[in-house]
């Protein structure tokens, strides 16, 4: 019965993960106004996503879904490290402000965000797959 | 041709102002056309200042005892004698009060009739002296000498060479300027530092053949008044289309003027001008107030002389500053396109403004018709390569100057660094000049401002990648000018795609429409463009002063604002503790400002005010009318409010005497304190609450570790770990507070500039972020004691002149554009980024620069030149909106050869030295260590790989990458980057500081310092500037094997001068220039020459004043003596010898050789 909640959380994640990533240069003066926001948008996002995704994670572990959990473990293990090595800051949080514009950061992050946009996609995917398969067996 | 009134400026909105505060933060919808009603808008805040303050004041209003005002002194005429001991006991004692919000001291009460005695007296101080400054206000600029030029030689100089007296009188420096300023700021002058020099060369108009040269297409063949030009195998082709003041700026003493040769076929641009036939004469230029390149004083603008300007150009139809309506102003212009009447002279003589074949934008906008021009051996963009060498002043100015033979350009010719003996050039290295048209690089913008690794800049980012050098921009966007176009304008013209403002490289497509050269949109030119101020013609946009100088100012309308502009506002926040007063800083800081408080940039409504702390934080009610100084005492750190909002920041010239009287006093106030802790994170905060409502600049004094409240800190240095070769930690801040701070301060338009005066590890790397990130600049002054250390003391003191009297911009926003294809990638120095291409400086000062990393987005195929353009928007102390806008231009290339060819190796230098710091803070140092040897293999092994048909068992560069291992290694033993040597974290983190923020002429200096040996001066090869002679001696190489002990040396560092005196040298320069009889007698600690009245004391001396009157801080000289102690100090430069932790010169060639081979 958690495969449909995970569907509805996943289908969220996919949704925030969205504005972040397209970031498309065509017309440099609009655009980057609106990276801009995205970025602000995504300074807000990050630790949902990481906590909705260390959540999952538990909730494998109980449900004990080893091969799904399995599968998430290195991302889980991405965001600790990811979280770890962030800059000094005294408030929660992942993106340093005076360095986010920083054209490196911004392009590793939106890469970044693209992976995980796949990873989340097919995850989701093979989530239904799982709640179908398991709902005709029983 | 389209109504071009109303359109074009309400966009300016939507990008340029900055969005201050949090309330605007850029999420406002970009407005691109139509009326923008939220331009105006003002910030939160701003409006209603005192809301902030509700709570603190009621707080203090409230409990009578819980904040007492504490007279200073009981008697204002008895300062010095009774200094404030009775006080400062009691701030040493402050627990007898039990108020958790303040605590209640006592003074001596003094005597009421006393006081109402002695209050009319100082009230009617305060009021003369208040109105005295007012008047002065406006001389800063002109008193400082060297930095603004005084008006008056310019127009002594100027009249008397153009025999043109009588109509000059109305505006005698709008007059000269325009003349002038196209040499002023190019600072390819031979024997370097421009302003000196330009200075003798302005002021005696014999010198330079500036309006002789400039007499127009007439001399396009014979070219008369030039200077004898050395190498005159140039001049056959300089016949054939030859544009005589294509040379003109460079053609000063001998220098050969190496670009003619670059012959630019301009048959169609040149046609017009030629019939322009009284452009031969007598030079005569007038301007209207409209655009008027006046010199960079404000007061020529705002004081006396602008009602003259006025009256002046009331006489013909022009359009100046108080003239609203477009309209009627375009009718007044289109009904009398040339002046008429009252001045006759003016019409006769129709203006050489020395441009005459001009019109950069034509051939900008076709190279090709120029070739159908019918030249014979014009080459165009598609020639250059074999007439390279002349391009590269460098080289040529190096390698002789029959290289217009040799295939190969001199920039190219393969050095074999390794059996190369005297890779340094004796004289000073000078910026290559970009490979373009001579017009164009006559117009293009002073390398001094604005430089780029490449001057050539590769056509895709393949090839620079194949190149491996680093591609980027050095910028000294708000250096000190001499002279500067300021255009007063309704409508400033700018694309209306990209924003852009119309520079030199634009093109014109007809009269009506140009097309931007950074996004190629084609825009109308609206009609006031159309009228030339400068001719007084109609119908010539081309030769408005925004399209013949790529480094203009504009004043800015209204739509550039968000809020009024601000007034001046200056805090000084002090450290008073124990080591503070141990040091004695105090006393120097209080005398420098007592002695530039008149000179503070700034108008009748400047403000000041004074914070100090220790545990607790004291402030100053100054308000006007008080007998004296009121100490407030706040100590309560962890939640700090402010005592009185609206009497802690004052007006300057309203509060002068109570101002004076603190600054007598504040010295001696806590002379007795024991008070070791330092809350300077919460005197910060407390700074910051004081600041929001207007913005302004801050300027913090610390000595110690900040050990109290928020922000505090802890030693982490490991001092046995100073000279470790592994890793060095803790080059990032331990805190996020300071950023934080800064963040917070930067969005209410507050710098806050740090001076660090420490002889204990105070944590640097976490102190700086409050600069760093408020666009504030940092200054450190290691172990400094007012007494035992004197020359650190005269530093302060002399940097503390610099700061106060320096020019300063507030709420200023930069912004980099450049031309479609390539795009910003990183930014360096001190700011915050707030969008890609938006920097945010809260404030800028003239001794900030800039750099960015370049990327290569698009192939540049379609295009044979790129630009880049800096739009830095700023509020003058005066309380003008003004916006400096420089504007460079490269050629773009397509073989790796030319890329190399066009290095300009001290750029790439400073871009990789800013690289290398970003490294070490975000990985490591041996990390950044790897990659800066690495970014000297990289292209030197591409060089010879692809380029040379040198045998790779030899390490070639070429010529104009030769000094790029020498000055990596410098690079590798500065303190920055050493490893191995004893380096105090705190001295290291500065250097890192420096590197990031100092604009390149100061940066190189520092990298690499300049050698000379001062004991055999001679007049060889003088300059003569300002009447004094000045030798030049030629740069030796730092190695101690040119250390001869029968010499005396002189290193230049840039901020300290070192002279070095061999033990046996001889006793004739001991005696004549140091005054001491012999080598033994000489003190060990010298910081001054005497003042001699022999040949070669007053040489020395001479060269030394030219060589600090090139720098804005003025170093300081340190004499050391050969076997004192203090000559390690004087070693540590010697970079190309080797140490125990470093390669020498040869060791590091032959490393990276191996590295190469590998």
């Amino acid at each position: 019965m958690k495969k449909p909640r995970i569907i509805a959380f996943d289908e969220l994640k996919t949704d925030y993960k969205n504005p972040i990533d397209q970031c498309n240069t065509l017309n440099p003066t609009v655009e980057k106004l609106k990276k801009i926001k995205r970025v602000k948008i995504a300074l807000k996002l990050v630790l949902p996503e990481y906590l909705i995704h260390a959540f999952f994670c538990v909730m494998f572990l109980c449900a004990a879904e080893w091969l799904t959990l399995g599968l998430n473990m290195p991302l889980l293990a991405y965001h600790i490290w990811r979280y770890m090595s962030r800059p000094v800051m005294s408030g929660p949080g992942l993106y340093d402000p005076t360095t986010i514009m920083n054209a490196d950061i911004l392009a590793y992050c939106q890469k970044e965000g693209w992976c995980k946009l796949a990873f989340y996609l097919l995850a989701f995917f093979y989530y239904l797959y799982g709640m179908i398969y398991v709902l005709v067996s029983s | 041709m389209s109504a071009p009134a109303g359109s074009p400026h309400p966009a300016a909105g939507a990008r340029m102002p900055p969005k201050l505060g949090g309330a605007a933060s850029g999420l406002a919808p970009p407005q691109q056309n139509g009326p923008a009603p939220s331009q105006m808008q003002v910030p939160s805040g701003y409006g209603l200042p005192h809301q902030n303050y509700m709570a603190p004041s009621g707080h203090y209003s409230q409990g009578p005892g819980k904040m007492t005002s504490l007279p200073l002194d009981n008697q204002c005429d008895n300062y010095y004698s009774r200094p404030y001991t009775v006080p400062t006991q009691n701030v040493g004692t402050p627990s007898s009060a039990n108020q958790p919000g303040a605590q209640q001291m006592y003074g001596r009460g003094p005597p009421a009739s006393h006081m109402g005695g002695s209050t009319p007296g100082s009230i009617q101080g305060a009021l003369a002296s208040a109105s005295h400054p007012y008047t002065s206000a406006s001389q800063p600029y002109s008193s400082f000498g060297n930095r603004y030029s005084s008006p008056a030689t310019y127009s002594a100089s100027s009249s008397a060479s153009q025999g043109y007296p009588s109509t000059c009188s109305h505006y005698p420096v709008s007059t000269v300027s325009n003349v002038v300023y196209p040499n002023v700021s190019y600072p390819s002058l031979p024997a370097s530092e421009p302003y000196g020099q330009m200075f003798t060369s302005q002021s005696a108009p014999s010198a330079r053949p500036v309006n002789d040269s400039y007499s127009g297409p007439s001399t396009a063949v014979t070219y008369p008044s030039r200077p004898p030009p050395p190498p005159s195998q140039h001049h056959h082709q300089q016949q054939q289309s030859h544009s005589g003041y294509s040379s003109v700026p460079w053609s000063a003493p001998g220098l050969p003027p190496a670009q003619d040769n670059l012959i630019r076929n301009q048959m169609g641009s040149l046609a017009p001008a030629n019939n322009r036939p009284s452009n031969n004469g007598v030079d005569s230029s007038s301007t209207t107030s409209s655009a008027s390149p006046l010199p960079n004083s404000y007061d020529a603008l705002e004081g006396g002389s602008y009602p003259d300007m006025h009256s002046s150009s009331a006489s013909s139809p022009a359009p100046d500053r108080a003239s609203e309506p477009n309209s009627t102003l375009a009718q007044a212009l289109s009904a009398a396109p040339a002046p008429t009447a009252p001045h006759p002279t003016k019409v006769a003589k129709p203006f050489g403004y020395g441009y005459p074949t001009l019109q950069p934008a034509y051939q900008n906008a076709a190279p090709p018709p120029s070739s159908g021009g019918g030249h014979p051996s014009g080459p165009g963009y598609s020639g250059y390569p074999q007439h390279y060498p002349g391009v590269n002043q460098l080289s040529s100015g190096l390698g002789g100057l029959s290289l217009q033979s040799s295939p190969q350009p001199e920039s190219l010719r393969p050095v074999n660094l390794t059996q190369e003996k005297n890779i340094l050039p004796p004289t000073p290295i000078w910026a290559p000049i970009p490979n373009l048209s001579a017009e164009l690089s006559k117009l293009n913008c002073s390398p001094d401002s604005f430089r780029c690794t490449l001057t050539n800049i590769p056509q895709t980012q393949a090839l620079l990648n194949k190149a491996k050098l680093p591609l980027g921009l050095l910028l000294h966007p708000f250096r000190d000018l001499t002279q500067l176009p300021v255009i007063t304008s309704n409508t400033i013209v700018r694309c209306r795609s990209c924003r852009t403002y119309i520079n030199p490289f634009v093109s014109f497509i007809d009269q009506r429409r140009w097309k931007c050269n950074l996004c190629y949109r084609v825009n109308d030119v609206p009609e006031e463009f159309l009228y030339n101020p400068l001719t007084r013609s109609y119908g010539e946009p081309h030769k408005r002063p925004e399209v013949q100088n790529s480094t203009v100012e504009f004043i800015a309308s209204s739509d550039y604002m968000l809020r009024p502009p601000q007034p001046a506002v200056y805090l000084f926040v002090l450290d008073v503790s124990h080591n503070a007063v141990e040091a004695g800083y105090l006393s120097v800081l209080c005398q420098s400002l007592l002695d530039n408080l008149d000179k503070l940039p700034g108008d009748s409504r400047t403000r000041i005010g004074f914070m100090t702390f220790d545990s607790t934080i004291h402030f100053y009610n100054l308000q006007e009318g008080l007998s004296q100084p009121q100490m407030l005492i706040v100590s309560d750190i962890d939640d700090v409010f402010l005592p009185t909002p609206d009497s802690l920041l004052v007006n300057l010239h309203e509060s002068k005497e109570l101002i004076k009287d603190l600054l007598n006093a504040l010295p001696n106030m806590f002379i007795n304190t024991r008070e070791t802790h330092s809350a300077l994170g919460p005197a910060l905060q407390a700074a910051f609450k004081l600041m929001s409502p207007t913005g302004g600049r801050v300027s913090v004094f610390q000595t110690q570790l900040p050990s109290l409240g928020a922000g505090l800190l802890q030693s982490r240095e490991d001092p046995n770990q100073r000279s470790s070769t592994k890793v060095v930690h803790h080059l990032g801040p331990a805190t996020d507070f300071y950023k934080k701070l800064a963040l917070d301060c930067s969005g209410q338009q507050t710098a806050v500039d740090l001076f660090l005066l420490s002889s204990q590890y105070s944590d640097l790397a976490s102190l700086a972020c409050m600069s760093k990130y408020s666009a504030g600049c940092i200054f450190y002054y290691p172990s400094f004691h007012s007494t035992h250390n004197p020359s650190q003391a005269e530093k302060l003191q002399k940097d503390l002149k610099r700061y106060l009297t320096r020019k300063i911009g507030f709420e200023a926003v930069m912004r980099i554009r450049c031309t479609k294809g390539l795009s910003m990638h990183t930014f360096h120095g001190n700011f915050f980024v707030r969008s890609t291409d938006l920097l945010s400086l809260a404030n800028i000062n003239p001794d900030a620069g800039f750099a960015v990393q370049l990327l290569i987005e698009e192939s540049l195929t379609d295009t044979s030149l790129v630009c880049f353009q800096t739009a830095l928007l700023y509020t003058s102390s005066k309380g003008e909106r003004r916006i400096r806008v420089h504007t460079l231009c490269l050629p773009v290339v397509s073989s790796l050869a030319d890329v190399y060819a066009g290095v300009d190796v001290q750029a790439a230098i400073c871009l990789l030295a800013n690289m290398a710091v970003d490294r070490s803070v975000s990985s490591s140092l041996s990390d950044a260590r790897d990659a800066l040897v690495n970014a000297v293999v990289d292209p030197l092994s591409a060089y010879s790989s692809v380029v040379s048909s040198v045998p790779r068992s030899t390490l070639t560069a070429p010529s104009s990458l030769k000094l790029l291992p020498l000055y990596v290694l410098a690079l590798l033993k500065q303190k920055a980057f050493r490893t191995g040597t004893s380096t105090r974290l705190d001295d290291r983190v500065y250097a890192m500081c420096q590197m990031k923020s100092q604009p390149l002429v100061h940066l190189m200096k520092m990298i690499h310092p300049n050698l000379y040996r001062i004991d055999r001066l001679t007049d060889e090869g003088a300059i003569h500037v300002n009447d004094r002679v000045v030798p030049q001696p030629s740069l030796q190489k730092l190695s101690a094997e040119k250390l001869t002990r029968e010499g005396a040396f002189l290193m230049d560092c840039g901020s300290v001068f070192y002279i070095w005196i061999g033990k046996g040298c001889d006793n004739n320069f001991i005696e004549n220039v140091l005054g001491y009889p012999d080598f033994a007698a000489v003190p060990p600690k010298m910081t001054h020459l005497p003042e001699l009245d022999t040949l070669s004391s007053e040489r020395t001396r001479s060269f030394i004043t030219w060589l600090r009157d090139n720098r804005p801080l003025s170093p300081v000289l340190h004499m050391v003596k050969d076997e004192s102690p203090a000559k390690t100090e004087f070693f540590q430069h010697l970079i190309e010898d080797r140490t125990e932790a470093a390669f020498s010169y040869y060791e590091f060639l032959i490393h990276i050789q191996q590295q190469i081979c590998k």
